[in-house]
């Protein structure tokens, strides 16, 4: 084996550890975010993975490779991480729904909410448009929220089997159970993630799909022209609206409308710059200033099922999300 | 019945996943020699040097199954309030996760 030529990148010198280190940084900070659920603790988690590595990189020795050396220390940094409490959610998973009427707006702590994150910065490119499909599958939102919700049989079998390396026969003694049961447990957990299982099943951004970017200009149009009738018929009929760091969230059509035209009057005659967050359709959304400039007001992440709006997720730390989706701090008038 | 005191496995900081084989190894002589039905897993010089990681979990799981195979149960003995955390998030707290306190008194009836 030794001297073998694939082996080369497993055992290659300290002095370029920096350079083969970096080339798996895009996807170390996709995992990472997966488990965290905040891009900006993803990257401090690759960065402190890539310090442990070039630390311990006297044990390492070549015996896996560079790759999954990297994977085993990124995920003990992101438990660690996890572990000092901050498991992320959405507001749907905390709260009852809350009803326009009578909302009252929450403040919570940012560091409860997931996190939007640009696909830049998680999704390695890659030539394979079948494999560029399934990392954007798996940044959505609610793929990040399933995965902090898998029952905990499927959490340990996936742990052991993926993370640990375990033999199914060995998680079946373990559980008590069958190897047929660990593989389905298995199978169970990467559904899950992979899609529905009480997840909405929300389309990732297509540009080659038609139907789906006249939805997107039909949307802006509508919220640009503050056409309520018209968004009323671009979203489904339980779609739900959240605003984090605000906890409440409200579903359906009436509701989402008089949020619109009451507590959201100010959007009127704002903007929308297209982006892409979580691998789907997302807006930074602009409102209109009295000397007809425009300035933040939310990153709009939009879910799309069947055809129709079903998720408006608004996020409104512009502060945080603007400058890392690379949208301006300000619109001058006319733009 | 003849009463043989649990077997007592302390684990000490840092626990790599290196030595895990050979934990289990040693609890398995051990077993066999003493005909033990119980094995106690002290995790106390962990928590005190702050670690609950994978390499812990490794250890935890592969200890148990080895008293398994042995016919033994065990208990963890002083888990930190991380590696609980830990059981937790990995799904295994139920698997693992018959804890005990030394020198306190055991949790008054929570629901």
């Amino acid at each position: 084996m030794a001297g073998s030529s694939d082996l080369s990148g497993a055992a290659g010198t300290r002095g370029d550890l920096d350079l083969r280190m970096e080339k798996h940084r895009t996807e170390l900070t996709g995992y990472c975010y997966r488990m965290l659920g905040s891009g900006f603790e993803a990257e401090d988690a690759v960065q402190d993975t890539f310090v442990r590595a070039w630390r311990a990189y006297d044990k390492f020795e070549g015996r896996s490779s560079l790759r999954s050396w990297l994977y085993r220390i990124a995920t003990n940094v992101c438990l660690d991480m996890l572990n000092a409490g901050n498991k992320r959610a959405r507001p749907m998973d905390l709260t009852d729904q809350a009803h326009q009427a009578t909302a009252v707006l929450n403040e919570r702590s940012e560091i409860t909410w997931l996190e939007p994150v640009p696909d830049g910065r998680v999704l390695p490119s890659s030539a394979d448009p079948a494999e560029t499909a399934v990392a954007r599958e798996t940044v959505r939102l609610a793929f990040v929220a399933a995965l902090q919700h898998l029952p905990a049989k499927q959490r340990a079998v996936l742990i052991l089997r993926e993370v640990l390396a375990w033999k199914a026969s060995e998680v079946a003694e373990l559980l008590d159970t069958s190897v047929a049961s660990v593989n389905s447990a298995l199978q169970r957990a990467r559904a899950t993630l992979a899609d529905t299982g009480g997840v909405r099943e929300t389309e990732t951004i297509d540009p080659l799909d038609d139907d789906q970017q006249k939805l997107l200009d039909r949307y802006v149009a509508a919220f640009e022209g503050y056409d309520m009738e018209t968004l009323t018929s671009l979203l489904h009929e339980d779609a739900i609206m959240s605003m984090p760091p605000f906890d409440l969230w409200l579903v359906g059509h009436e509701d989402i409308v008089n949020w619109h035209l009451v507590q959201g009057a100010k959007c009127r005659d704002g903007k929308l710059i297209a982006t892409v967050a979580n691998g789907t359709p997302a807006f930074g959304q602009y409102h209109l200033n009295e000397d007809g400039s425009y300035s933040p007001w939310a990153l709009q992440v939009i879910e799309i099922t069947d055809g129709k709006i079903s998720g408006l997720n608004a996020f409104l730390d512009t502060k945080r999300w603007f400058p890392l989706f690379g949208l301006p701090e300000k619109l001058e008038a006319g733009a | 019945m003849t009463a043989v005191e649990p077997l007592v496995v302390r684990l000490a900081a840092p626990l790599t996943r290196a030595q895990v084989p050979q934990l289990c190894e040693h609890l398995r002589g051990q077993l066999e020699l003493t005909g033990a039905a119980e094995v106690i897993v002290d995790t106390h010089a962990l928590h005190q040097a702050g670690q609950a990681d994978f390499a812990v979990i490794d250890a935890l799981a592969r200890l148990r199954l080895t008293a398994r195979r042995a016919g033994a149960g065990t208990r963890i003995r002083d888990p930190g309030p991380a590696l609980l955390r830990l059981l937790q998030l990995t799904g295994l707290a139920e698997t693992l996760g018959v804890v005990e306190h030394r020198g306190r008194e055991p949790d008054p009836d929570r629901t």
